[in-house]
């Protein structure tokens, strides 16, 4: 399980190896081993899925299959790629993806041939595979490898009979084999499995890494970058454990205390202390940067200024230009219309109008004042500007009525404009003074909290009230809004989250508020019984949280990148005994056992109950495992019956050995599924296919 | 494919300067000899292996992976969930005594499921109306109530009992 993530290496013995000699293959769901019947080891081991990066040199998707290896990044591009693996739950469901682990595996095996694989193949699965799936792998190594025969076992099986043969198990009991995605126990007889009992719960080793990858994702949100897969595999392999008594252990973490922090242990993320406050600078830095800034500025200005003399110096040659044009103007009076269709203006006037605009730039430019036409005030009394106002319409003639209708036109509007002038002088204030305020505001954000009013200790009455206006908003301009024209409520969709937002809360928010009285009226009475009782710990958390508000974050420290597994170290692995603890609702290892018993016939119960039961598959590796199975049987079995619990030699390698003796053994062949039966019966037969295990000269 | 694994020789041999890993020698003096070998050797030849790239074509097999499934040609879903295998299967049509994937399916406990606290882990005594969220004392049910929307959700789908949208 814990094995170095070192890609295999291509075997360069094949030459060596004899034609026929059967192939071995322990396909698991998260292992995948390879190797010659006979050998103790496989030769190729790797995780059993295939990974599709980008190739980041040519651009091309390629199937990297196996570990992943943090080497590998330099040249492959994963950001995108998915983890495939062929296994739906503990069956093989993708078979093109099963053919590009197949072709690794082999290529890594250095098996050479012309078109075909010449060695039959022992290949295991799980119990009870549908029929279809078997077919389809028979198909997949039939049709592109063109092995000549074909068998499949059960690793669990296996297992058991290569630690009886290594004098652990005997040829009664159970086997409980729990792999990467599901547990079994299945009954042996006298070395043959007893499929017709067996029980499988759907929980394995990937469940108990995913619902500790998930839990530490929950609880450390700003590091679910950190949470890779395999770093969380990693941490279960080291840290997890099954309590002995799962209740007393979880009373040990959850009253803390120094067991608890004993069986804590820390993941320490990588983290760089931030750099310390930076002193105040040395006096010199100050003015070696000061002469910096001072030089800077000096060759801005200097590049300023040439600009600004060059642009004088235009503008001075052209009003030159423009002020001899003029004088030329005046000089020559027969020739002004050549002059000017040479000079390109159109006029005298233009070119005064071009002089005087010159000449206020140049002005500009060199610094001097430029006097800005005086705004012309009309202060002249109404009574001279609109005469006729006040004389009676009687003593005016018709002319002379006109005009007074056109004066009392022109007052009034002059009147209006002074009014709006006025206005807009007022509004330019009140701006102004808007503007100061919401700016202290900014700066002194708390001092306007306390000055509103609006920071209330337990201020939660008020913003419930605030909340449930908006609600009784909606709900009356809902009800108005469906009286009036058509009905197309509904129409949209977002019409519908009008139903979530009124019902957001509200009942529960207000009973919260009941609550909050009772509360105060029943700590009121205490008090007036108890006059030593203190005021409920959650208002005065309350108050101190809104002091806590207020502060600025502190800064991280190393314990911000620290994170803890405690209790997970029991709970995670826990699933695999109470798969209810995921949602599963099916029986624990320990139930699973005396499901297997009620399954079998009653006459041979006391057979496989003086037998061993052994604990196989790379989940069963945690410690207390055993201990644990033991006491879940004592439980359920009579009293005084002796429990024998034991572990496999291997665990992990003890499927693959099992096979590979049984390949070995001259009993093999007689359980093929060859080529030519392939072609005559089809994969329908392959349904009955059975391995019968003691029939090996291997295992008698 | 032959300037491929060139520059794959490039790369591996650049990767084994860090002393992060020390698989890619070997098998850099392996590419190397292999690359000048040329692509059309025999199937002895080594040409096959930068270890992790296998080559598109494999002497062992009758029929290559990459002529069968052409790259770049969508060809739709080519395969069934275990769930449509097992519906496919014809279970009722065996004998009854036959065991098989559907029939060793573990029977549910026979003992009431103990109820744990959703975010620590310890017995749970109880559960928040509205989250639905089991929580063992009074902190760990400030902490539900301060929790956002999709942590409630991820707490709940741990033991499968998210309220799931479709």
């Amino acid at each position: 399980m814990a094995e170095t993530s070192t890609r295999p290496r291509r075997q360069r013995d094949y030459h060596r190896i004899p034609q026929q000699l059967p192939l071995v293959i322990d396909n698991g769901a998260f292992r995948c081993r390879m190797g010659w019947a006979g050998e103790d080891t496989p030769r190729v081991e790797f995780r059993n899925v295939v990974n599709k990066p980008r190739h980041r040199a040519t651009g091309e998707t390629v199937n990297v299959v196996g570990d992943f290896d943090p080497s590998l990044v330099k040249t492959f591009d994963f950001t995108r790629a998915a983890v495939r693996t062929p296994f739906d739950g503990n069956v093989v469901y993708q078979y093109e993806t099963m053919e590009s682990i197949l072709d690794y595996g082999f290529e890594r095996m250095g098996i050479e041939g012309d078109g075909q694989i010449d060695h039959p193949v022992l290949m295991t699965e799980c119990p009870c595979n549908p029929s279809y799936c078997r077919g389809k792998m028979a198909e997949l190594l039939f049709e592109a490898y063109d092995i000549p025969a074909v068998a499949f076992g059960i690793d669990g099986v296996f297992s058991y009979l290569n630690n009886k043969n290594q004098g652990v198990s005997e040829p009664d009991g159970f086997v409980v084999c729990s792999g990467h995605m599901a547990t079994h126990v299945i009954p042996m007889l006298n070395g043959e499995p007893v499929m017709e009992a067996a029980v499988r719960t759907p929980v394995g080793g990937y469940h108990v890494t995913d619902y500790l990858k998930r839990l530490l994702s929950l609880e450390y949100p700003y590091h679910v970058n950190s949470i890779s897969w395999e770093k969380v595999e990693e941490l279960k392999q080291d840290h997890c454990y099954i309590a002995g008594n799962y209740h007393s252990e979880l009373e040990i973490f959850q009253n803390g205390g120094s067991e608890a922090e004993e069986k804590t242990r820390w993941w320490q993320l990588p983290w760089v202390p931030p750099p310390p406050e930076k002193e105040a600078a040395t006096e010199e830095e100050i003015a070696r940067k000061a002469a910096i800034r001072e030089k800077q500025g000096q060759r801005l200005r200097e590049m300023a200024a040439a600009k600004r003399s060059s642009k004088i110096a235009d503008l001075e040659i052209e009003v030159a230009g423009l002020e001899q044009l003029l004088q030329n103007l005046d000089v020559a009076d027969e020739d002004t219309d050549a002059l000017l269709a040479e000079s390109g203006y159109l006029s005298r006037d233009e070119i005064q109008s071009a002089l005087t605009k010159a000449s206020v730039s140049l002005k500009k430019l060199k610094g001097e004042a430029v006097q800005p036409e005086p705004e012309k005030v009309d202060d002249t009394p109404d009574k001279e500007k609109y005469p006729l106002l006040d004389v009676p319409n009687s003593l005016l003639t018709a002319e002379q009525l006109k005009e007074k209708k056109r004066q009392r036109f022109l007052k009034m509007t002059s009147e209006g404009r002074a009014r709006a002038k006025l206005k807009r002088q007022e509004e330019g204030l009140e701006r102004e003074r808007e503007k100061q305020i919401d700016e202290e505001r900014r700066f002194f954000p708390l001092l306007s909290l306390f000055s509103t009013g609006t920071l209330v200790l337990g201020g939660r009455g008020e913003r419930l009230s605030a909340s449930q206006k908006e609600r009784m908003r909606l709900l009356t301009t809902a009800a108005f809004d469906r009286g009036k024209e058509e009905d197309n409520f509904g129409q949209r969709d977002e019409d519908w989250q009008l139903y979530k937002r009124m019902s957001r809360d509200g009942d529960d928010d207000e009973d919260a508020e009941e609550d909050d009285a009772e509360l105060v009226r029943l700590e009121a009475r205490l008090q007036e019984i108890d006059s030593t009782f203190q005021p409920s710990v959650a208002l005065a958390q309350g108050a101190q949280k809104t002091s806590v508000e207020v502060q600025a974050p502190k800064p991280l420290t190393a314990e911000d990148f620290r994170i803890s597994l405690g209790v997970e170290r029991i709970r995670c692995p826990e699933i695999v005994m109470q798969p209810g603890m995921v949602g599963v609702d099916q029986v624990g290892i320990g139930e699973m056992v005396e499901a297997s018993l009620r399954r079998l016939p009653e006459n041979l119960h006391k057979l496989v109950v003086k037998g061993t039961i052994l604990l196989t598959g790379g989940n069963t590796l945690f410690s207390g495992l055993d201990e644990r199975l033991i006491t879940e049987l004592r439980a359920c079995r009579p009293f005084g019956s002796t429990i024998r619990v034991v572990k496999a030699a291997n665990p992990l390698l003890d499927a693959w050995q099992g096979a590979s003796r049984f390949a070995d053994s001259s009993g093999f062949r007689k359980f093929t599924f060859t080529k030519e039966d392939y072609e005559e019966r089809g994969q329908d037969w392959l349904r009955k296919h059975k391995l019968i295990y003691s029939y090996a000269d291997a295992f008698s | 494919m032959k300037r491929k694994s060139a520059q794959l020789d490039s790369i591996s041999n650049s990767a084994s300067a860090t002393p992060l890993s020390d698989f890619p020698q070997p098998s850099v003096a392996k590419t190397n000899s292999s690359s000048s070998g040329g692509v059309g050797g025999g199937p002895g030849s080594e040409l096959s292996d930068s270890d992790v790239i296998l080559p598109s074509v494999l002497h062992f097999k009758r029929s290559q992976l990459s002529d069968r499934y052409p790259k770049g040609h969508s060809r739709g879903r080519h395969w069934k969930h275990l769930k449509q295998i097992i519906q496919a299967e014809n279970f009722h049509l065996y004998p009854p005594d036959e065991p098989n994937y559907i029939s060793i399916e573990a029977p549910p406990s026979m003992y009431p499921a103990k109820k744990y606290c959703d975010i620590t882990g310890f017995e749970a005594p109880y559960t928040d109306p509205r989250t639905k969220l089991r929580y063992a004392n009074a902190e760990v049910f400030k902490r539900v109530r301060s929790m956002p929307d999709e942590f409630i959700q991820g707490y709940l789908a741990l033991r499968n009992a998210a309220v799931i949208i479709k």
